[in-house]
């Protein structure tokens, strides 16, 4: 089930709020498990046991990790059970996310040295597998390294690692964030209106922006590489830089706002990263809860940048090689992840430090982006070949004869405006005049300018709310010309 | 806190929980929705066992989609929104000038990229297209029934001009334009309606602004060209004889591009030329058995007590049409099955007609016939020309 639709709008969320406040605090837990469980097996009737071991396995792990001398097991040392904790969560991600990718690739070597190829049934992915064994992942760790509490209550446990909002897409919430929430947690009339504002921000980001950009996305990267026109290959490009960005960022808001009603406090996920100035800026503001996961668990552990310049290039290479692939299983990921890997190795170099930081700030901006924008055509494209030629298709290498394609056809007045407020709102527009007009209104002390301010806010929540709602509607709406009886 | 954010935040909250919980409480029930003309997702049956769960859970989010309430006014909501920024919000209605709009639906006949001529028929359609045609013509011709093809042009054919600037002409041939070709040295007697109807734009408007289809002005047109060609073939009794005076203008609701958009009772119509009472002397009668599950829509008209009968493939461009021509015959049996051959088998030897008309939008033509089977009587006729055709074509040298 997805947050921008219209089951969960008004089906799943109403009852689901309904049920947490009419019950006690002592069922509160239990029931919003219940529920998180459902929402998920609702889209993974079969996966949700993969889930559910996965949230016994690692409950199990850090009640072994925390068990005190001389009960079973005692054999083992910690880190001996840490590993092998590891290894199987990293077993489960590796089967469901990478057997079908390995297999391909080994059955393709195959071929090509004449030999019979394996047969394999390809493995469908459980929805949010990423995010919930990498939670998962740094529950055990946490208790590892004594920075978390073990949760000896499996419910606990259970909700930590299931919880309906950020379970799909994220934010990676760490165990230390919530673990005092999930026994005691109050919410009150701000939390909630606060919640609200955040989970409606974060709908209109998806609805309103993401998916009509998604749409022209789709189309483009749908176009074989030799019918594309430079202005369609940008045009694609732009849309997609805007898509990602509004739909990941959407849910990372929308996942915030729905914890906050709940009274959950999760991490922040996004912080403009299309303002940032170097790819390193570009990573402490792009999905930072995978970001500081990776930095935590992976590259300090590996050494960081404690040792030689080699090897913290090597190990950037090799953080951000297992980040792309993270992201999905398939070469362009890949690419991707060691492209950006190459970036940050190249930003750690003197020459760089001599020149693009004493660049003039607009062409630093440009610099960041580019890089970025680069990648991003890695991540969307079907195939590596597909990605470079479509690179080659940006820069007018292989102009196309003839092209049905037009990208004039795509920039509706709609579109139109859809990217130039999705540019505007990519940068910190909203919380810098936010914040200018109630530093004004407190400077006045008038009950008359916050009651602007509060009615012009209530008015563009309301408006953003049933815009996002209109879209949703337009999407089950299916007219014919002629009757369909 | 301020008092005035603890307003906001009360009635945020109070406004918020409403909008989620009213399109919960007022969900409806309807099993057909009139304004998308189609049956809507019934509830479904509960899971039996595991297998089905996933097909239960499909089926439900299709029919809480369909059924949760103030749907009907949010869709409206999203289009009166769209349009404000000068676009209609769906893929299958393109906003031209002047609050004309146009069908670009592209699983419906892709119209879009006919107009931009990049959606061609292939060789092989076309081949498929003259072989079909040409067969039920060699084969009518045998029983001595004429027939006729009759193509309605697309509305953008006839009113380019209101079309979405954006959008640009890649190629040269339209696919009727194609068609024409392929028939040029064919004995098939195509009806085109594109010259008459353009030249005839300056008598008023043929078409409907908010409307796939043409106007009763369009009709009446559209019905002279067609009676004046059987006239010309000794066909009907008399020629075409609707003029502009037949007809007045008035207002009326948007079209079906309009209810497409769940908005005719917004995007109005205004000065639409309207038959007067009184021009028409000819309205239809079913028939006894029009419960017919094989052709639901069969209508037979009989008008006069002399004249020829006539069988009409149809399809919602004669809606208007019918009555126009429907006088000039004494029967006319009006179906809206699809014109394979084997159909027109049937028919021709139920209702024995004089007259035989296929009539096609030329959206459609991108629907390809299907071919002719072997061993058919039709297709034998067919042969049986082409043997005739060569015999005749080939000169034998003087001894």
């Amino acid at each position: 089930m997805v947050f921008a639709s219209p089951i969960f709008l008004f089906l799943f969320l109403p009852l689901t709020l309904a049920g947490y406040f009419l019950l006690g605090n002592k069922y509160r837990n239990l029931y919003i498990l219940l529920v998180s469980l459902f929402f998920y097996a609702w889209g993974e009737p079969f996966h949700v046991g993969v889930m559910l071991f996965s949230i016994l396995f690692n409950y199990a792990s850090g009640l072994l990790l925390h068990r005190p001398c001389g009960t079973p097991f005692s054999g083992f040392s910690k880190k001996h059970i840490l590993t092998l904790t590891v290894a199987g969560n990293l077993l489960i991600l590796g089967y469901y996310k990478y057997a079908t990718f390995l297999m391909d690739n080994l059955n393709r070597g195959l071929t090509a040295l004449g030999l019979h190829t394996i047969p394999f049934e390809p493995v469908s992915l459980p929805l949010g597998i990423s995010f919930f064994t990498f939670q998962a992942m740094s529950y055990v760790i946490d208790v590892y390294r004594h920075h978390a509490p073990v949760q000896k209550n499996p419910l606990h446990c259970g909700l930590y690692i299931a919880l309906f909002p950020q379970l799909i897409a994220g934010p990676i919430v760490r165990y230390t964030q919530i673990a005092a929430q999930i026994t005691s947690r109050i919410v009150t009339l701000p939390t909630f209106s606060a919640g609200i504002q955040r989970f409606v921000f974060g709908l209109s980001k998806k609805v309103l922006v993401a998916n009509p950009l998604g749409r022209i996305t789709d189309i483009v990267f749908a176009c074989p590489t030799d019918e594309l026109s430079v202005g369609m290959a940008w045009l694609g490009l732009i849309c997609y830089t805007l898509q990602i960005y509004y739909d990941f960022s959407g849910y990372s808001d929308m996942a915030i706002g729905l914890g906050q009603m709940f009274g959950f406090r999760f991490p922040e996920n996004f912080d403009y990263p299309y303002v940032s100035r170097s790819l390193r800026e570009f990573w402490r503001r792009w999905h930072m809860t995978l970001s500081s996961w990776f930095r935590d668990y992976l590259y300090i552990p590996l050494g960081g940048n404690r040792g030689s310049t080699r090897r913290t290039v090597l190990n950037l290479w090799v953080v951000f090689f297992l980040c792309g692939l993270w992201h999905g299983a398939g070469w362009t990921f890949i690419v991707w992840g060691i492209f950006h890997g190459l970036c940050l190795s190249l930003e750690r170099t003197r020459l760089w430090q001599l020149t693009i930081p004493r660049l003039w700030r607009p062409l630093q901006h440009l610099y960041t982006l580019g890089l970025v924008v680069v990648g991003w055509v890695f991540f969307r494209s079907e195939s590596l070949p597909y990605a470079l030629k479509y690179l080659a298709c940006l820069f007018g290498f292989f102009l196309p004869v003839t092209t049905p394609h037009d990208a004039l056809l795509y920039c509706d007045p709609k579109t139109v405006w859809t990217l130039v407020l999705g540019a505007v709102f990519a940068v910190p527009i909203v919380p810098c005049v936010a914040q200018k007009l109630q530093n004004l209104s407190e400077k006045r002390r008038r009950a008359s300018s916050s009651i602007f301010l509060n009615t012009g806010r209530y008015l563009l929540l309301i408006s953003l709310f049933v815009a996002s709602a209109a879209h949703l509607a337009a999407g089950t709406y299916n007219p014919f010309i002629y009757f369909r009886f | 806190m301020k008092s005035s954010d603890r307003m906001f935040d009360i009635l945020l909250v109070l406004s918020f929980l409403v909008s989620l919980f009213l399109p919960l409480a007022t969900l409806r029930f309807e099993q057909a929705s009139v304004s998308e003309k189609r049956s809507l997702a019934p509830f479904p049956q509960w899971p039996k066992n595991t297998h089905e769960i996933r097909v239960f859970q499909t089926a439900f989010e299709k029919w809480f989609d369909d059924h949760f309430g103030g749907r009907h006014r949010l869709v409206q909501a999203y289009h009166l929104m769209s349009l404000a920024l000068g676009t209609t919000g769906s893929p299958r209605v393109l906003l031209g000038k002047d609050g004309w709009l146009f069908y670009t639906d592209p699983e419906d006949g892709n119209n879009l990229d006919d107009y931009r001529r990049t959606d061609p028929l292939t060789q092989d359609d076309l081949e498929r297209w003259r072989l079909v045609l040409e067969t039920k013509a060699a084969w009518l011709k045998s029983r001595g029934i004429a027939y006729f093809f009759i193509v309605v042009p697309n509305k953008h054919t006839i009113y380019p001009e209101y079309y979405s600037s954006r959008v640009r002409v890649h190629g040269v041939r339209s696919r009727l334009d194609q068609l024409m070709d392929a028939l040029k040295d064919s004995d098939v007697p195509v009806l085109d309606l594109r010259k008459p109807f353009l030249e005839a734009k300056v008598l008023g408007r043929l078409y409907h602004k908010t409307d796939t289809h043409w106007n009763d002005l369009g009709a009446a047109l559209a019905a002279n060209v067609i009676v004046d060609k059987l006239f010309s073939f000794g066909l009907t009794a008399g020629q075409g004889h609707y003029r502009v005076e037949d007809f007045f203008q008035r207002s009326a609701e948007g079209g079906d591009l309009a209810r497409m958009l769940n908005l005719s009772r917004i995007l109005k119509e205004h000065q639409v030329p309207v038959v007067r009472p009184g021009v028409l002397r000819c309205f239809d009668h079913n028939q006894d058995d029009v419960l017919n599950a094989e052709d639901p829509e069969l209508i037979i008209t009989s008008c006069r007590s002399e004249g020829k009968s006539a069988l009409i493939f149809r399809d919602s461009f004669f809606t208007r049409l019918r009555p126009f021509v429907s006088e000039h015959f004494r029967k006319a049996v009006y179906t809206m099955a699809l014109p394979e051959i084997e159909t027109l088998e049937r028919l021709v030897k139920e209702y024995a007609p004089d007259v035989v008309l296929e009539e096609r939008v030329e959206r459609y033509l991108k629907v390809l016939p299907k071919a002719p089977d072997p061993d058919s009587e039709p297709y034998r006729a067919y042969l049986e020309t082409r043997v005739s055709k060569a015999t005749h074509s080939t000169s034998v040298p003087c001894p």
